[in-house]
């Protein structure tokens, strides 16, 4: 078992030296080395240090359209040589399996199949160089964990969420609303489902932070509604008598302290969002049926109408996943064309039509909406140009003999794109190039997990060194606090 | 021109005091103490920040710049210049006075006498001790123990709570369920003055009920779980059928702890710790995840800072860390820094080497038969201590050291403490004697006392604790009748599973992880003690504590017509008052059987009288 350092792993990731430290603390430059100091939660921290820009502050919530699986970037929003299916056609020549089309925004480029998307190019900042860390044996699970928390597992703590982050710095928007919500993912009875369960989770925030996780969008109601077969008349009774039996409790049998009086407050709370008007944010079926169907691609599209839904009334943090279900949607190990059209069906419409409600609405400018997935894909390179990861492509092929050949079906790390929309962020923008022939990696202005994660904190107004005490030790938000903000993407 | 003004007052000040000379003792120390050390000294180090001597405050390079006040941070934080970001985030601002002290002492220097330092002078012995029990008036050593911190503190401590509450806190701690109601009234109709103990006893002959319980604690330490990372593909090995063999027969704990580092193959799960896919970081080989986890779990020690870099926090270094794993380690294991080589090999080492050492140049084999023999030494006191302060820490809800995984910090009472961790080794290492010897003190039998935070902690009772999810569940199994269809666990070498499945022995589902049942990717020490709203959301509309409700309300309406006593004496063991009586009447009457008999579990469950142990 090799534990060589990953590549891209500079010397000062994880803190200094104490010896070093010590001999350079009277030293000049010595603050360069040190680690932050008092980065308390939700301090900007910044202010007091040049090297690091304050955070923007220009967003109050969310919205993360998660492309499970896997999404090549030459099959969606970085367009390169398109080679249409022939027989005998050389796979090496293919470099994307759709056409470009033009965007709303002079000289981008998409890819077919993203029609409506391209529409709203103009309103987002699209990032082409979203370089992820590459983990050797490609396995999509560990990606998304460290793509959602910011650290590659294992670690020695559990680690939180983004959400769940976001969760315990800023709390809830609406406290009827809770801040980190989980549209589409099923935890249960799906491949990888304890990794899966190993990053939907608040880690050592604790539980109150964790996700509210509403995997089928159509019952998200069920959330916020008495129990399948109660009615509301004897679900309101059930309360009430609670209540008086909390009161009926003999003295003797009464306990005191934080734990107790923990579940009376949950329990109120519990029923105070039950019979808050916001648990109607949750009820699909209250939404006009025409804009019920511009969204309804299916789970993935009405996931962002309830996501939109639940921005509109007060939530913080909400994930839209494709969901990650092993060797299905954008994880394409065969067939790979032919099942990207199909998602591009799902995604196209709903995405923009978020966009743009939420636009009209005039809630896309505090609104950050991020797309973006744990990796991109190649046709002939298995992770990253010299790695000796096995080729996990269920149809290889020299030549083209049939469509089911034609495809992404390896993954790829060097390059990536990532959507933002609104927040602060710039409109009609592109950051980062990728190179033209294989390989095809990101030749200018990468953006890596951590820098991505600084961005989105920045624009929530929080400073991506700010930390929190775990076993006596500071566990930072953004990878040993050295997550930066992409700058320049801000408007 | 509010800071001119301010720079005006501070100059005017400064002029006022600079006849005189700062004295670290008269001038400094009272405002570190008073306004710093909370979270920078006594072992707490926010922000990689202390101040526990002038070397670790230089340390931090910016904090404190030698005689150059306007460029260090800690007079930038306590000035206040940014308004987001100050010291003490907390309370009152310094004064004006206070801050001019602080900026002129860093200004000449910053002198602090090198005998003075902000932190505990408690260092944890390593080696066992054998303090005598004080003398006193009760016939329990563990009593008298109490009293003498009791009269020191000068606190009262809780009254005892009555058998009905005993015999519920006991058989919940001891074997994870509640009493049956013809338990609780047969120990009710024993006057004799030694019934605690001998209930205790007779809770802990049922084997099969005790392992089963005690599987959970196990199970989260050691990262032992049924399906999960690694199971799959070979990357993790269950050890449940040896750990659940070893508490059955009550293994002595010397021998558990040797076992579990120099392992047989059916308790390697543990050392060989979880291999992950693909490429990670080199804290957490496998050699560095024995390391962590065998000084987590029997030493209370972390070494997790430590495995990357010499720990910021305390002593611990990476050659420890490495050290460690290199007595594991089948390969010679280099040192990693933050994850760079750094061409050093590991030299494998006890992190305890005053009482022994183990030979770095012997074979694996060897080495490891060396650290057995060094973690079951009787010169090993810190092994004893840790299982002790981890099962007072069960049964009163907080350990005689807190946090449970840090063994070096001072216990509240440290007699006591030794007194235990020797005696249980005296005992061989019995820790079926350990619980009834706590268990049949009158300390175990006090009424549960909040322990206020922020405060020094005293012992007046147990503190309140929250029933874990096993506890939760196979009390409503047993109280109605129902359980889990099929155990996921193998069963113990020649034990005989029980028709009733507890829930330590399937895979966590949603309702578990709800109620608070980890992940086992780490080792788990502690379980949450608060109920959240999201949590309480999911026992107020989920559908899968709906769907145990009915189901358990079902069983129940079908055995009796009279389920009020039913769920009381089974749940809360006790019967109900009038007052509830009639309350529960009127539940059970507003809707039809059984949806009625479910509205009453379900109101019953959430009541803090259920949640917590009495």
């Amino acid at each position: 078992m090799t534990t060589s350092p990953r590549s891209g792993a500079s010397p000062q990731s994880c803190g200094v030296d104490r010896r070093a430290f010590l001999g350079a603390a009277s030293a000049l430059g010595a603050s360069l080395l040190a680690p932050r100091l008092w980065s308390a939660p939700g301090s900007r921290a910044a202010a007091l240090d040049a090297a690091l820009p304050a955070p923007r502050g220009t967003a109050d919530a969310v919205i993360l359209l998660w492309m499970a699986g896997g999404m090549a970037s030459t099959e969606t929003f970085d367009p390169k040589r398109y080679e249409p299916f022939e027989v005998g056609l050389p796979a090496e020549r293919i470099l994307s399996t759709f056409p470009a089309i033009d965007t709303s925004v002079d000289g981008l480029q998409i890819t077919g199949g993203l029609e409506s998307i391209a529409q709203v190019m103009d309103r987002g900042t699209l990032i082409r160089s979203h370089v992820v860390a590459d983990l050797g044996h490609i396995l999509h699970s560990r990606h998304q964990y460290h793509w959602h928390t910011g650290y590659v597992p294992p670690q020695t703590v559990a680690a939180p969420h983004l959400g769940a982050w976001i969760s315990r710095l800023l709390g809830p928007r609406n406290p009827a609303i809770p801040a980190f919500i989980d549209i589409g993912q099923r935890l249960e009875g799906v491949g990888e489902q304890e990794e899966l369960k190993a990053f939907h989770t608040a880690g050592f925030l604790g539980g109150e932070h964790g996700p509210l996780l509403l995997p089928f969008p159509i019952d998200a109601a069920q959330a916020v509604r008495p129990p399948e077969g109660m009615s509301p008349s004897r679900f309101e009774n059930r309360d009430r008598f609670y209540r008086r039996m909390l009161e009926a409790t003999p003295e003797s049998r009464r306990q005191a302290g934080s734990a107790a009086e923990s579940i009376v407050r949950s329990m109120e709370q519990a029923h105070r969002l039950l019979g808050s008007p916001a648990a109607a944010a949750f009820d699909l079926s209250l939404e006009p049926k025409e804009t019920f169907d511009a969204y309804d691609t299916g789970r993935f599209g009405r996931g962002c109408l309830l996501a939109r839904r639940l921005v509109e009334n007060g939530a913080r943090f909400v994930e839209v996943t494709t969901e990650y279900v092993p060797f299905e949607s954008w994880d394409t190990h065969e067939n790979g064309h032919e099942t990207v059209r199909r998602m591009k069906q799902q995604i196209d419409r709903p995405v923009a039509q978020l966009i743009l409600d939420l636009e009209a609405r005039g809630l896309l400018d505090r609104t950050l909406v991020v797309l973006a997935s744990e990796f991109s894909r190649d046709m002939m390179t298995e992770g990253r140009p010299g790695s000796t990861a096995q080729d996990q492509s269920r149809a290889p092929a020299d030549v083209m003999q049939e469509l089911r050949q034609y495809g992404m079906h390896r993954h790829f790390t060097l390059n990536g794109s990532v959507l933002l929309f609104g927040g602060g962020m710039k409109r009609g923008h592109v950051h980062g190039v990728t190179a033209d022939e294989r390989p095809l990696v990101t030749i200018r202005d990468p953006v890596s997990v951590p820098d991505l994660h600084a961005t989105i904190y920045s624009a929530l107004g929080i400073a991506p060194d700010t930390s929190l005490d775990i076993e006596r030790r500071p566990f930072y938000i953004t990878e040993d606090g050295k997550g930066r903000a992409v700058e320049s993407l801000f408007a | 021109m509010r800071s001119d003004l301010a720079g005006l007052a501070a100059s005017t000040l400064l002029a006022a005091t600079s006849a005189a000379e700062i004295d670290f003792a008269r001038d400094v120390e009272p405002i570190l103490r008073a306004r710093c050390a909370e979270c920078h000294a006594y072992g707490r180090a926010k922000g990689e920040f202390s101040l526990e001597t002038r070397e670790s405050m230089l340390a931090h390079g910016e904090a404190v710049v030698l005689g150059d006040a306007p460029a260090s941070l800690l007079l930038a934080l306590v000035r206040g210049d940014d308004p987001d970001r100050f010291m003490p985030p907390k309370g009152t601002r310094l004064d004006e006075r206070e801050i001019e002290i602080l900026t002129r002492w860093i200004a000449e220097g910053a002198a602090w006498p090198e005998e003075v330092a902000l932190r505990n002078s408690w260092i944890a012995p390593i080696r066992p001790r054998r303090p005598t029990p004080p003398s006193g008036e009760s016939p329990h050593p563990i009593d008298r123990f109490i009293e003498g911190h009791a009269t020191a503190q000068g606190v009262e401590l809780a009254p005892l709570v009555d058998d009905r509450a005993f015999a519920r806190r006991a058989s919940l701690d001891l074997v994870g369920l509640p009493p049956s109601p013809e338990a609780v009234e047969a120990f009710l109709a024993d006057d004799s003055p030694d019934r605690h103990e001998r209930f205790v006893g007779q809770l802990l002959e049922d084997q099969g009920a005790y392992a089963e319980h005690w599987l959970s604690l196990w199970n989260d330490l050691l990262r032992n779980d049924y399906r999960g990372t690694g199971y799959i593909d070979g990357g993790r090995t269950q050890i449940t059928t040896w750990l659940l063999g070893a508490l059955e027969s009550n293994l002595p704990y010397d021998e558990f702890v040797a076992t579990l580092v120099n392992p047989t193959p059916d308790a390697a799960g543990f050392a060989n710790g979880i291999v992950w896919r693909g490429e990670f970081n080199s804290a957490q080989s496998p050699p560095m995840q024995f390391s962590q986890n065998v000084a987590q779990v029997f030493l209370g020690e972390n070494l997790k800072c430590a495995s990357c870099h010499d720990s910021f926090i305390d002593a611990w270094t990476l050659e420890d860390a490495y050290g460690l794993a290199a007595v594991w380690s089948e390969a010679p294991l280099e040192l990693h820094r933050c994850d760079i080589p750094t061409g050093r090999t590991a030299i494998a080492k006890f992190p305890f080497d005053e009482i022994g050492d183990v030979d770095p140049g012997a074979p694996r084999v060897t080495r490891l038969k060396q650290l057995a023999a060094l973690m079951s030494s009787p010169e090993n006191g810190r092994v004893a201590r840790t299982l002790v302060n981890r099962i007072w820490a069960r049964l009163f809800g907080r350990g005689l050291v807190e946090p449970v995984d840090s063994m070096s910090s001072e216990p509240w009472d440290p007699d006591l403490l030794d007194w235990l961790a020797s005696d249980f080794a005296d005992h061989g290492f019995d820790v079926k004697r350990l619980l009834v010897q706590i268990a049949s003190s009158q300390a175990y039998r006090r009424a549960a006392t909040p322990a206020p935070r922020g405060e020094v902690f005293v012992f007046r009772g147990p503190v309140p604790r929250r029933l874990t999810a096993e506890q939760t569940l196979d009390s409503i199994s047993m109280v109605a009748g129902v359980c889990p269809p099929k155990r996921a666990a193998p069963a113990a070498p020649g034990g005989s599973a029980s028709e009733f499945v507890r829930s330590s022995v399937v895979p966590a589902d949603s309702l578990m992880r709800t109620l608070g049942r980890p992940n086992r990717e780490q080792v788990v020490t502690t379980r949450p003690q608060e109920l959240s709203m999201l949590q309480a959301l999911e026992l107020t509309n989920g559908a899968a504590y709906a769907d145990l409700m009915n189901r358990a309300a079902t069983a129940i309406s079908a055995r009796t017509s009279d389920p009020v006593d039913a769920i009381y004496l089974g749940l809360l063991s006790r019967p109900p008052t009038a007052e509830e009586r009639i309350l529960a009447a009127e539940i059970l009457a507003e809707s039809d059987p059984p949806a009625g008999c479910a509205d009453l579990l379900w109101t019953i469950t959430m009541l803090p009288e259920f949640q917590l142990l009495p």
